[in-house]
């Protein structure tokens, strides 16, 4: 088992290298140059290249690289905003909480919501309940992102007036946001644990359960959820990793000072530090919790722990 | 046929399964009696009815698609029929137990064994019995089917076929039940394991007092086991006899049961080739007019293709053919 989340843990490593080389490429690809941005359109031709100088520029992309990876494994040093020449973490670790606490409630929601109705969906199979759930999670997940948080803007903040659209001064700004977020997950976990259970109910252990006289409650919770969710983990998982660098969208809509919006005004303005940074630590979070949702599956399904010994 | 009080008795039982337009019959009409403590075998090819009487018997038959039309089933005298699915969950497991087919797949992967086996007693427990009571029956009836209790822990993957049968029994036999359907308890077995599971459910029958339906398709085992055999054919039930009438004095038999006789091999005149009996089930959802094994039987007259065959009964031997209805008048 030690042995194995070591393996994992090290095979981040090669990853993330790929991951900053492929980051790199995009952004020496992509138009702009920082010490023009940094200085402004008028700034002197000197005072440009010394600032290429000092920022590294001068160098081709691949010593870049090199010197920068050198960087983050010897000194732990993932540079300074070119903005606000602070080192970058303390931008992230700032503007972070604000993406997880989204990241963190949408998911809860899209599961208390979507699992639970995903199991009646499976067990009342075709009947009334189970057509408009599933007619409703279809809608629910073919919305855009864009278009259900301006509906529900329109509707709760401007014609309502009871939920505020914009900042994050109370948890009552964060309802809208993960609403938006939360709904589309929760039909696609809904649907997925509907297949899951169906697949489940048709199963020789369910009518076992039942030839010792377990009645539905029963069967339905001691021996088909367990069964049913195991595939339902990992995409609460990945809908969960996906959240921390997809909230980028609602986070500009809502005008939320999170990582996503971080991320974009470094872009934007070519702030390359940041953006690395930004790419590196969200990769590294989705890796770890890809990880954890494995690890999980060991502890609910047997079969997968004796794998996990050999 | 017997005086003393059945264990169970199927009146007229009549069982289909729709699915979209298509309507199967699975059993037509069978009638059955079961005494305490006598072994029934129930035999046939696969999509005889077999299992969906035996699924009928315990109320456990797919909701959506299957129908009971007709009949009635006394377990003791009640007809579990017509009781609510409440009073339904406290017979099955405690005093009417099933063994399904195949062990590998009727076990939960994510649930230790001995869990599984102590459902059945805690779900049950009408007397009362502490936690470390529930617990101690648990080993004992896991050491009743040689099974170590201290595996009771581990999960249904960590056992070889034989093993997860046997646990499958020792969860059916948790509550020694009145009556156990064992729904062809070996064929998922290799040929050594399934004379001892087998020999293990003679034994434990007697010392449980049980009644006992074993489902096969191989006379062979109901040979070792049954007192009494049944024999159906496309949702019918077309002999019905004592072991005597079967493997003893009696020549009479429904020619699909002497077809069923020649396909076991016979050891002792060195044959080697098995003689299946030609032609294939008939459809269920088409059924042949008259006699259902008219298209197949070697036997077949002008009169089984219209008409259906009566139950003939010779001395508690029933036969359903045209065959014999002369021998009676
Ligand atoms: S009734 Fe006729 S067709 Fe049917 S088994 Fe008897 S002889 Fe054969």
């Amino acid at each position: 088992m030690y042995k194995y989340i070591a393996r994992r843990l090290l095979s981040i490593i090669p990853i993330l290298l790929l991951t900053i080389f492929i980051v790199f490429v995009i952004l020496e690809s992509t138009p702009g140059d920082p010490a023009m941005i940094i200085l402004g359109r008028d700034a002197s031709p000197d005072a440009l290249n010394a600032l290429r100088e000092e920022l590294g520029f001068n160098k081709p992309m691949l010593l870049r690289y090199l010197d920068y990876v050198q960087g983050i494994f010897t000194r732990f040093d993932f540079g300074e905003s070119y903005r606000s020449k602070q080192p970058v973490f303390d931008n992230i670790l700032v503007q972070f909480p604000t993406t997880l606490k989204l990241a963190i409630f949408s998911v809860i929601v899209a599961s208390i919501v979507g699992i639970p109705l995903g199991i009646v969906s499976a067990v009342r199979q075709y009947s009334l309940t189970d057509v408009a759930l599933t007619v409703s999670a279809l809608f629910l997940a073919s919305i855009p992102g864009f278009w259900l948080s301006l509906l529900l803007v329109l509707f709760f903040s401007l014609l309502l007036g009871v939920l505020p659209s914009t900042g994050i001064d109370s948890w009552k700004n964060y309802i809208l946001p993960v609403a938006t977020l939360a709904l589309p997950s929760a039909a696609i976990l809904m649907r997925i644990t509907r297949a899951q259970m169906m697949e489940v109910w048709k199963q020789d252990y369910i009518r076992t359960a039942r030839a010792k006289g377990a009645n539905e409650w029963r069967v339905i919770t001691k021996h088909a959820i367990k069964n049913a969710l195991m595939p339902v983990i990992t995409i609460v998982g990945m809908s969960f990793a996906g959240l921390l660098g997809g909230t980028v969208i609602v986070e500009l809509i809502f005008g939320m000072p999170g990582l996503g919006n971080l991320i974009i005004s470094a872009i934007k303005l070519k702030d390359i530090p940041i953006v690395m940074a930004g790419t590196i630590f969200l990769s590294t979070l989705f890796m770890l919790i890809m990880l954890l949702v494995d690890l999980l599956y060991a502890f609910i399904d047997p079969r997968t722990k004796s794998q996990f010994k050999r | 046929m017997n005086k003393e009080n059945p264990i169970l008795e199927i009146r007229n039982l009549e069982v289909i399964y729709q699915s979209r337009k298509r309507e199967s019959k699975a059993v037509n009409k069978i009638n059955l009696v079961l005494n305490r403590k006598e072994t029934l075998g129930l035999v046939g090819e696969t999509g005889a009815g077999k299992t969906t009487t035996a699924l009928s018997i315990l109320r456990l038959l797919p909701e959506r698609t299957a129908r009971i039309l007709g009949g009635q089933i006394l377990f003791d005298n009640k007809s579990i029929l017509e009781i609510g699915e409440k009073e339904m969950q406290a017979i099955r497991g405690e005093r009417i137990s099933m063994i399904f087919q195949d062990p590998m797949t009727s076990l939960n992967p994510v649930v230790p064994i001995g869990e599984q086996i102590k459902e059945a007693l805690v779900l049950h427990n009408s007397s009362g019995r502490s936690k470390k009571e529930i617990d101690d029956r648990t080993d004992e009836i896991l050491s009743l089917v040689g099974i170590n209790p201290e595996r009771k822990s581990q999960y249904p993957h960590e056992f070889s076929g034989g093993m997860k049968q046997r646990v499958v029994i020792a969860m059916a036999l948790a509550c020694s039940p009145e009556l156990l359907i064992a729904d062809e308890p070996t064929t998922a077995l290799d040929v050594t394991i399934q004379a001892q599971v087998l020999e293990m459910m003679e034994d434990l029958k007697q010392r449980f007092q049980m009644s006992m339906i074993i489902i096969t398709h191989d006379l062979g085992i109901v040979a070792k086991t049954c007192d009494k055999v049944a024999v159906m054919y496309a949702g019918e039930i077309i002999e019905f006899g004592t072991f005597e009438n079967f493997f003893c004095q009696d020549n009479r038999h429904h020619p699909y049961t002497v077809g069923l006789f020649g396909s076991i091999p016979k050891i002792d005149t060195d044959e080697e080739r098995l003689h299946p009996i030609d032609g294939l089930m008939p459809d269920p959802t088409n059924l042949p007019s008259g006699c259902k094994f008219h298209p197949r039987c070697p036997k077949c007259m002008e009169i089984c293709k219209t008409s259906l065959p009566n139950d003939t009964v010779i001395d508690g031997h029933m036969i359903k053919c045209h065959l014999f209805v002369e021998v009676v008048e």
